[in-house]
C-alpha cells in the first residue's frame, strides 16, 4: 500500500514490447501529494511510455504502479475509467475534437460524468477564465492556434479537478512566450493543490527551478 | 445520451439514411411476402368453406340418421355438419337441370342415397386432416362411401408448401442482409470515429456511454426504416385494395393488408436484429 502522503509510487516497473524490445526498466520512485515533477531525458527515453503506464493506456510488462492506494495493474477494465478520471493528461498532440466547439471538448470530462448541461457552462467559463480563454466557448477548436489548443487541453485535463495532471510535452508545439504562459498555468494549479508530472525534453523548463527533476536514459532512472 | 444519438446521427447523415433505406427494403421484402402470404391463408380459407367431405349412407339406415350426425358433429376439427336427405339431393338436382326437366323424368328420389356434407376448420392448410377423417369416417359400419377433393387437396398442398418456404426463406435471408450491412455500417461508423472514442476513452468514459449512442442510433435508423417500409406496403395496399374492388371477379376474392400485429412482430424482430448486431459488432470493433 501507498503511504497516504505520496499519491503515487512505482516499483520496479519495467515494459517490455514484443517480440522483446525494453522499453523501460525497474523503475520506482514516489511522488508526494502536491508536488510538481519533471521527468525529463532525450527523445526515446521512454518518458512517454511511462504516463502511458500512468493512466494504463499501455500495461506494464511488471512491476508495481499505486495511485491513490490503487494498484494500476491490477484494476479491472469497468473499474478503468474511474481510475483515468482521477488522471487529467495533457497529450502532446493535444487529442482534441477538432470538429467540436471549445465548450464541447472542455465539458467531455464532465458530461461523461453525469453532469446538465448547465452545470457543465458554468464550470467550463469558469476554467476558460482560468488558461485565458475567456469568451472563447464556443468557437471551433479548429479556429483556434497551437498555443490556445494546448490551453484548451489543459483545460479539459483539470476541470474535474483530478488529484494528478500528467503533462507530456505540454509546450513541445509552443514558442516561448506561449511556453511561459503554459508553465505559470500548470504552476498555478499546482498552487491550488494539484500533484503535476510534466513530461519534457527542454532543460529550459526545470533550469533554476527547486522543484524535483526525474531523469530517464534508455528505459533508465537515472540518479 | 439521446442528445449525443441525435447529434452523432447528424453529423454522418450520409451512412446513416443509407443505412435506414437498406432497413426499410428488407422490411418491405419481408412485409410483401408476409401480405402475400395472409392473402394466400384468406383465399385458401375461402375455398376451404366451399370444400368438404360427403358421406354416403347405407340405404336402410335413415333411423340412425340423429345418432350419426352427433356422431359427426363431435368429430376434431369439423366446423359444420349438414344433412342432404334424398328428397333434398333430388331437389338440388331438378334445379341443376331446370332447363331440361325431360332428363329426370323416370328418376325417383328414393334412388339417392341420404348424405352427410361436412366442413372441415381449414380443410386445404391441413390437407392430412382431411384425408384422415375421411379415412376415419369410411370405416364405419353405416358409411357406404366417403368423397373429398382430393385432387384439389393434393395440388393446394404443394403450392401451401412452396408458398410457405418462399415467405420463411425470404424473411430469413432478408434478415441476414441487413444484420450484415448493419454490422459494416456500425464498423465503418465506428472507424470513421475512431479518433473521438480513443479521446472518450482517455479522459474516462465507460463502455457504456461509448456504446449507448450507437445503440441508440440502430433503434433511430431501424425505426425510420420500419416506419418508410410501412408507410409503402399499406399505402401500396391501399392502393392494391382499390384496384381488386373495382374488379368484379376479384372483388369476390378481396385482398387484405398485412394485419397490424405481423407488422409490429417484424418490427420487433428487426429492431432485435439491428440491436444485436450493433452490440456484437461494437464489442469486436472496440474489444470492450
Amino acid at each position: 500500500m501507498i503511504e497516504d502522503s505520496f499519491i503515487l509510487e512505482l516499483k520496479k516497473v519495467s515494459k517490455v514490447y514484443p517480440p522483446n524490445i525494453p522499453a523501460l526498466k525497474d523503475i520506482s520512485f514516489k511522488v508526494k501529494r502536491g508536488e510538481f515533477v519533471f521527468l525529463t531525458g532525450p527523445s526515446g527515453a521512454g518518458k512517454t511510455t511511462l504516463l502511458k503506464l500512468l493512466f494504463r493506456a499501455e500495461k506494464a510488462s511488471s512491476g508495481e504502479i499505486w495511485i491513490e492506494g490503487l494498484e494500476v495493474g491490477s484494476i479491472t477494465r469497468g473499474q478503468l475509467p474511474f481510475l483515468r478520471r482521477k488522471i487529467g493528461v495533457v497529450f502532446q498532440d493535444f487529442k482534441l475534437l477538432q470538429d467540436r466547439t471549445v465548450l464541447e471538448n472542455v465539458g467531455l470530462s464532465l458530461e461523461i460524468m453525469g453532469y446538465g448541461r448547465k452545470q457543465i457552462e458554468r464550470r467550463v467559463k469558469q476554467i476558460l477564465k482560468a488558461v485565458g480563454l475567456e469568451g472563447k466557448e464556443n468557437i471551433c477548436v479548429a479556429q483556434l492556434s497551437g498555443g490556445e489548443q494546448q490551453r484548451v487541453a489543459i483545460a479539459r485535463a483539470v476541470i474535474n479537478r483530478p488529484s494528478i495532471l500528467l503533462a507530456d510535452e505540454p509546450t513541445g508545439n509552443l514558442d516561448k512566450k506561449r511556453t511561459k504562459e503554459v508553465i505559470e498555468l500548470l504552476e498555478e494549479l499546482n498552487a491550488m493543490g494539484t500533484t503535476i508530472i510534466l513530461a519534457t525534453h527542454d532543460d529550459t523548463l526545470f533550469k533554476n527551478t527547486h522543484r524535483r527533476v526525474l531523469f530517464l536514459k534508455d528505459g533508465h532512472m537515472e540518479a | 445520451m439521446i442528445k449525443r444519438a441525435i447529434r452523432d446521427f447528424k453529423a454522418n447523415i450520409g451512412t446513416q439514411i443509407g443505412t435506414c433505406f437498406v432497413i426499410a427494403l428488407s422490411v418491405l421484402v419481408v412485409g410483401f411476402f408476409a401480405t402475400l402470404y395472409v392473402n394466400f391463408l384468406n383465399i385458401s380459407e375461402q375455398i376451404s368453406s366451399r370444400l368438404g367431405i360427403v358421406v354416403y349412407i347405407k340405404p336402410g339406415s335413415e333411423e340412425q340418421i340423429p345418432q350419426l350426425y352427433q356422431k359427426l358433429t363431435k368429430l376434431k376439427g369439423v366446423i359444420s355438419v349438414k344433412y342432404i336427405s334424398p328428397k333434398i339431393a333430388f331437389k338440388r338436382l331438378k334445379e341443376y337441370f331446370k332447363d331440361e326437366p325431360q332428363i329426370l323424368e323416370d328418376i325417383k328420389p328414393s334412388i339417392f342415397p341420404p348424405t352427410f356434407e361436412i366442413h372441415v376448420k381449414q380443410a386445404l392448410l391441413n390437407p392430412e386432416n382431411l384425408a384422415k377423417l375421411a379415412q376415419e369416417i369410411s370405416k364405419w359400419p353405416l358409411v357406404e362411401k366417403v368423397q373429398y377433393g382430393k385432387g384439389w387437396v393434393e395440388s393446394f398442398k404443394g403450392l401451401s408448401k412452396i408458398v410457405k418456404i418462399l415467405a420463411i426463406t425470404s424473411a430469413i435471408i432478408v434478415l441476414l442482409a441487413t444484420a450484415f450491412v448493419v454490422a459494416n455500417t456500425i464498423r465503418l461508423t465506428i472507424y470513421s470515429r475512431r479518433n473521438e472514442i480513443e479521446i472518450l476513452r482517455l479522459v474516462g468514459a465507460t463502455s457504456s456511454f461509448i456504446q449507448i449512442p450507437f445503440i441508440l442510433e440502430t433503434l433511430i435508423q431501424a425505426l425510420i426504416g420500419n416506419f418508410i417500409a410501412f408507410a409503402i406496403i399499406y399505402g401500396g395496399s391501399f392502393y392494391f385494395k382499390t384496384l381488386i374492388l373495382q374488379n368484379p371477379i376479384l372483388a369476390t376474392i378481396g385482398f387484405s393488408s398485412l394485419p397490424i400485429k405481423y407488422a409490429l412482430v417484424i418490427t420487433f424482430i428487426t429492431i432485435v436484429v439491428c440491436l444485436m448486431t450493433t452490440v456484437i459488432s461494437m464489442n469486436k470493433t472496440l474489444k470492450v
